[in-house]
């Protein structure tokens, strides 16, 4: 059981979520319409590419854009979350040990406590995000079957994780239960609103070109206050 | 239906009795002595020695599966590991352990950390 699910199945799942999220990118590349969209994307780098990396940038920093600023309480929802749901994956101690073993590759490692309080935050943001979900009257009416897919799905390797860190009488299936959500967690991202894990480099980069080319942003060095 | 309710208390509980028995399990251990852990971030794992003779006797082994032989006759260090570069000893035991774990289809693979770093274990060590 263990060595088929930390095996085929776990390369499996890793092989969907590297080439399912490459495919989305290169067809959301594809997809971009310099003419419809007028945007003349393959001009002006000098102006774009600092564009899009600012867009980037600024909706990565808590209250960084005016976006974030208008709904304090869903932007601190989603810092909680993604905070942990990025650094906790990669530098808990359980994965750099393993990383190591397979690649040989030693990554620095998160100490216990620390990867205990951001995956505890992490859980509570997706809690807020589920109540915020319940009730924003704007949410209700868009609620969809995957936005609650998408949520128990990221909600499941984190609970199991730290579940499995506590070390209970029910180690050995807390642990089995972790390695088989977080699968389903790297199988379903490239099909599913999961996939912004790429995409929202891209559609950020996107719209920050649109910005810095035609709409004015470039004479205000990148950044433009809307 | 009484046979039922009956079969169904026995088996909850022995369901319940198992984690009293794995606290209190009498099995001889010995602690790992190198590599020197100075700061550990896990529970340090007691090693079933004598068990393990079983197990290597049941794969055809030897101690040389675990012990190399010297001119000064067997040494008591767990294979190659003196041999390593100080950052790699810790990988070196993860893999060699598991190694033989997968090979026999028998013991914990290595995202089993804590059946190996088991706190429980580590505490009545301690005592
Ligand atoms: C499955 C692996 C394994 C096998 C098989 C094994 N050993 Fe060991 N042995 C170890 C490990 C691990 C240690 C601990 C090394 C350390 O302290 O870092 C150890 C330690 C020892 C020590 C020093 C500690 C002590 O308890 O005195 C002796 C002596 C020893 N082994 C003898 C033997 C002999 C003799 C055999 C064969 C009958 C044997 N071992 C088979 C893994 C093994
Ligand atoms: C040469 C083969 C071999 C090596 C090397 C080996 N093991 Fe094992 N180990 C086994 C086998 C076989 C079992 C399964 C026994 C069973 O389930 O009947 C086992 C079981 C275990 C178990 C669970 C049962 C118990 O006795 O506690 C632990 C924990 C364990 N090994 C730890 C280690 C550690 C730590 C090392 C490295 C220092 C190690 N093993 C090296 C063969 C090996
Ligand atoms: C087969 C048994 C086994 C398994 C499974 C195992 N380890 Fe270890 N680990 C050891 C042994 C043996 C040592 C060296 C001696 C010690 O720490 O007592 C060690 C040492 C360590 C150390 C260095 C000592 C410390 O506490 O800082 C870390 C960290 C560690 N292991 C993490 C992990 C993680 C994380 C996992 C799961 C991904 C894991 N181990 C799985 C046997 C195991």
């Amino acid at each position: 059981m263990m060595d088929f699910i930390t095996g085929p199945l776990f390369a499996l799942s890793l092989l969907i979520f590297v080439g399912g999220l490459g495919l989305r990118v290169i067809l959301y590349i594809r997809g971009l319409d310099a003419k419809l969209e007028r945007v003349a994307y393959n001009f002006h780098f000098s102006r774009s590419i600092p564009g899009a990396l600012v867009s980037i940038g600024k909706w990565l920093i808590p209250g960084g854009t005016a976006g974030w600023r208008k709904q304090p309480v869903a932007a601190a929802a989603f810092f909680l979350l993604h905070v942990g749901a990025i650094f906790v994956p990669l530098f808990v101690l359980g994965h750099t040990v393993l990383l190591e073993d397979l690649t040989g590759i030693s990554l620095p490692s998160l100490p216990g406590e620390l990867a205990d309080v951001l995956t505890i935050a992490t859980l509570c943001g997706l809690v807020l995000l589920v109540a915020r979900r319940l009730t924003s009257p704007a949410l209700r009416q868009l609620n969809s079957c995957q936005d609650w897919l998408v949520l128990a799905v990221t909600i499941l390797p984190f609970f199991t994780g730290l579940m499995a860190s506590f070390d209970t009488a029910s180690y050995d299936t807390w642990c089995i239960l972790h390695v088989l959500s977080g699968e389903l967690f790297l199988i379903l991202a490239p099909f599913t609103k999961l996939s912004h894990i790429a995409l929202y480099f891209m559609s950020r980069a996107q719209l920050g070109m649109d910005y810095a080319i035609k709409r004015g942003g470039a004479t205000r060095g990148g950044a433009f206050p809307w | 239906m009484r046979k039922i309710v009956i079969c169904g208390l026995v088996m909850l509980s022995a369901c319940l009795s198992v984690p009293a028995i794995a606290v209190a399990d009498e099995v001889e251990r010995i602690p790992i002595t190198f590599p020197e852990i100075k700061s550990p971030e896990l529970p340090p794992v007691f090693f079933t020695h004598e068990k393990h003779m079983e197990y290597v006797e049941r794969l055809k082994g030897d101690c040389t599966s675990c012990h190399v032989e010297t001119e000064e006759g067997m040494s008591p260090d767990f294979l190659h590991i003196k041999k390593q570069p100080a950052d790699k000893q810790v990988a070196y035991i993860h893999a060699a352990c598991t190694d033989c774990h997968a090979k026999a289809n028998a013991g914990p693979r290595l995202v089993e950390c804590r059946t190996c770093h088991d706190r429980q274990v580590a505490q009545a060590q301690a005592q």
